[in-house]
């Protein structure tokens, strides 16, 4: 009896300890897990246009990206817009730095086009452009693959007969969302029996009307035939399917997106790894050139001379 | 499938449906009135004229006043008087109307409203508007006249809770004689079989419930010795067990989605009725049972749809 009146008495104290013992152990662990470094950087670079223009000061998104993350200014990125910054400022916070307090004006989607009666044939554009986009040979007329052009305008100066110059791309025509008919989905679930699909109808409502397009398409948004049988039994009489049809677009264009921005990722790594390759294949060049004119040159001039060759062609 | 839905006149409308909940609890209500007297029925009507006067200035800040058809929710889904039927249960007769204004504000104000409406609630609005007033006014709501069961001033539920215990002999002779807190009870599972039949809820919620509060109480029963923590049929009965399990456990928008959660969820209401009503000190545990299990819902659906992104239509 003594001894469950003490075990009784004992409890609160117990959970208490034990509260305090789980809090420190979490703390540690916390402490123990390595911080992700990049992945502030990541999702910095997620929400850029992927021009990869240069524009910024800094020699690509991902550059810009680290820069944001480390604290650089938000609004200098002209391809993103006002929209970038809006959405930048979500991320970093109010508190995040601008530099100048003039809105950015509306981005416009544009492309690079040569008029082929005026190119030269001079190959100065080719290396400019940060995604290989335009494709051509020595005393041959160069093009512009309009697909993957991303419009930076690096492509313009190196011109010495202008003939490359910017239209702009008709956008992507807007699908318009569907009006909201209907009363609250009360989760009844007739609509899961109605789906000839097997699809969870109740779900990809709410998902779509939380424009979670990623998160439907995880249960199989596509498989929708938007055949509205959920249409009729829906005793709200929401108009699911044309919702699911809004959002089939919608998850659609997220994923073309996100492909695009991918192969332009992928391409300006290409053409960084091509630059740098070519520079030291060049670089091997000249120094085995120098060898043979100069059989045993001093060791000090030898790291001159290579320094002001890397930076003069580094700024070619 | 479709000529299901056209036929079936409950299911078809989701004011229908709602409206059969309510119509499948008056039984009930005035059997209860019978038992408790007149101020029931008066608690029922300012419950309901306050429950939609909030409704109607709900919907008019939230849509303007503009015409019902372009409202998504109005009173004419049914859930404002279901929910004024359903704190109705909870309540001792004569409730002043000032305390059943602040219930009506905290279940449609604040649970249905403040969600974003019919079908974004977490909470079941009902049991929101009484624990709202069960915490704030405890004196008021815990006055239940003289009742017929021999036990002076209170009913066997309070009776129960102050002595921490009831006989076996007190028990019977409060129910066996004719007591209508067993008809009350009867008539309340009576409409939800007639609901369960209608194809508007499954069994599998109001059955785990009452299985899960009858194995609790079986297992602490020690054959009606003052020790004892009440039978099954005691915890049946009394109190609003099987109005809770029912009519309140089964709301479609406060439930799981997928059917071996709901099985889960009603356990975890059942345990919890059990627990509140023998540890805790609240005249009944149905309220804050429910409420606590409402925050599993959302966890539940998470789980639904990842397991539904893996292939797993969870369908029972």
């Amino acid at each position: 009896m003594a001894l469950m009146e003490a075990i009784t008495t004992s409890v609160p104290g117990l959970i208490v300890g034990l509260l305090l013992f789980f809090a420190a152990a979490a703390t540690w662990l916390q402490r123990r897990i390595p911080k992700d470094e990049t992945a502030l950087a990541d999702r910095i670079e997620s929400l850029l246009p992927l021009t990869q223009c240069a524009q910024c000061g800094h020699p690509g998104c991902r550059p810009y990206a680290e820069a944001v993350a480390e604290g650089a200014a938000i609004d200098l990125c002209p391809p993103g817009g006002p929209d970038l910054v809006a959405e930048l400022k979500d991320l970093m916070g109010d508190q995040a730095p601008v530099t100048s307090s003039v809105t950015a004006p509306e981005p416009t989607s544009l492309v690079a086009v040569i008029d082929p009666a005026a190119c030269i044939g001079c190959t100065l554009c080719l290396d400019p452009c940060p995604v290989d986009a335009i494709v051509g040979a020595q005393g041959f007329m160069h093009t512009v693959i309009e697909k993957e052009c991303t419009g930076c305008e690096l492509c313009i100066a190196p011109c010495p007969v202008d003939c490359i110059s910017l239209v702009a791309v008709e956008p992507p025509k807007a699908v318009q969302a569907p009006p909201l008919i209907g009363k609250g989905c009360i989760n009844c679930g007739q609509c899961i029996d109605a789906c000839p699909v097997a699809l969870a109808p109740d779900q990809l409502l709410k998902l779509s009307a939380a424009e979670d397009w990623e998160a439907a398409e995880a249960i199989d948004l596509q498989r929708c035939i938007e055949c509205k049988l959920c249409d009729r039994v829906c005793p709200s009489e929401i108009n699911l399917a044309a919702r699911f049809g809004y959002a089939k677009h919608m998850g659609r264009t997220q994923r073309a997106e996100t492909l695009e921005k991918n192969r332009i990722k992928a391409r300006f790594a290409a053409h960084e790894t091509r630059l740098i390759a070519r520079q030291s294949e060049a670089d091997q060049r000249r120094a085995k050139r120098l060898a043979r004119l100069r059989p045993n040159p001093s060791p000090a001039e030898d790291a001159d001379k290579s320094t002001s060759a890397n930076t003069s062609s580094g700024g070619s | 499938m479709n000529d299901h839905a056209k036929t079936n006149w409950v299911k078809n409308r989701t004011g229908s449906v709602m409206n059969a909940v309510t119509l499948a609890m008056l039984p009930g209500v005035f059997a209860m009135a019978a038992q408790h007297g007149i101020g029931v029925i008066w608690n029922l009507i300012w419950l309901a004229l306050l429950c939609c006067a909030v409704e109607v200035a709900c919907t008019s800040v939230r849509y303007g006043f503009t015409s019902a058809r372009q409202r998504q929710f109005d009173l004419s889904d049914g859930t404002t008087v279901l929910a004024a039927v359903i704190m109705t249960l909870c309540l001792p007769p004569l409730v002043s109307p000032a305390i059943l204004a602040v219930a009506a504000l905290g279940a449609i104000g604040l649970a249905k409203h403040a969600y974003g409406g019919l079908g974004q609630n977490i909470f079941n609005p009902a049991m929101v508007g009484y624990a709202v007033i069960l915490l704030s006014f405890p004196l008021a709501l815990a006055s239940w006249p003289a009742a017929t069961d021999g036990l002076t001033g209170a009913t066997l539920l309070s009776e129960f809770r102050y002595r921490g215990n009831i006989t076996a002999a007190e028990f019977s002779a409060g129910h066996l004689g004719g007591n209508p807190n067993l008809i009350t009870a009867g008539l309340f599972a009576l409409g939800g079989a007639w609901l369960i039949h209608q194809g508007v809820m499954h069994w599998r919620i109001p059955v785990t419930v009452l299985l899960t509060v009858g194995a609790l109480a079986l297992i602490f029963h020690d054959g009606g010795s003052s020790a004892s923590l009440g039978s099954p049929w005691f915890h049946w009965t009394t109190g609003g067990t099987m109005a809770a399990a029912f009519f309140v456990a089964t709301d479609p928008v406060t439930h799981p989605a997928r059917p071996q959660h709901q099985i889960l969820f009603a356990m975890l209401i059942g345990a919890l009725l059990f627990l509140i009503r023998t540890q805790g000190n609240l005249p009944d545990g149905i309220a804050f049972a429910v409420l606590l299990a409402n925050c599993t819902t959302p966890l539940f659906n998470r789980i639904h749809r990842q397991r539904l992104a893996l292939g797993d239509s969870g369908s029972a």
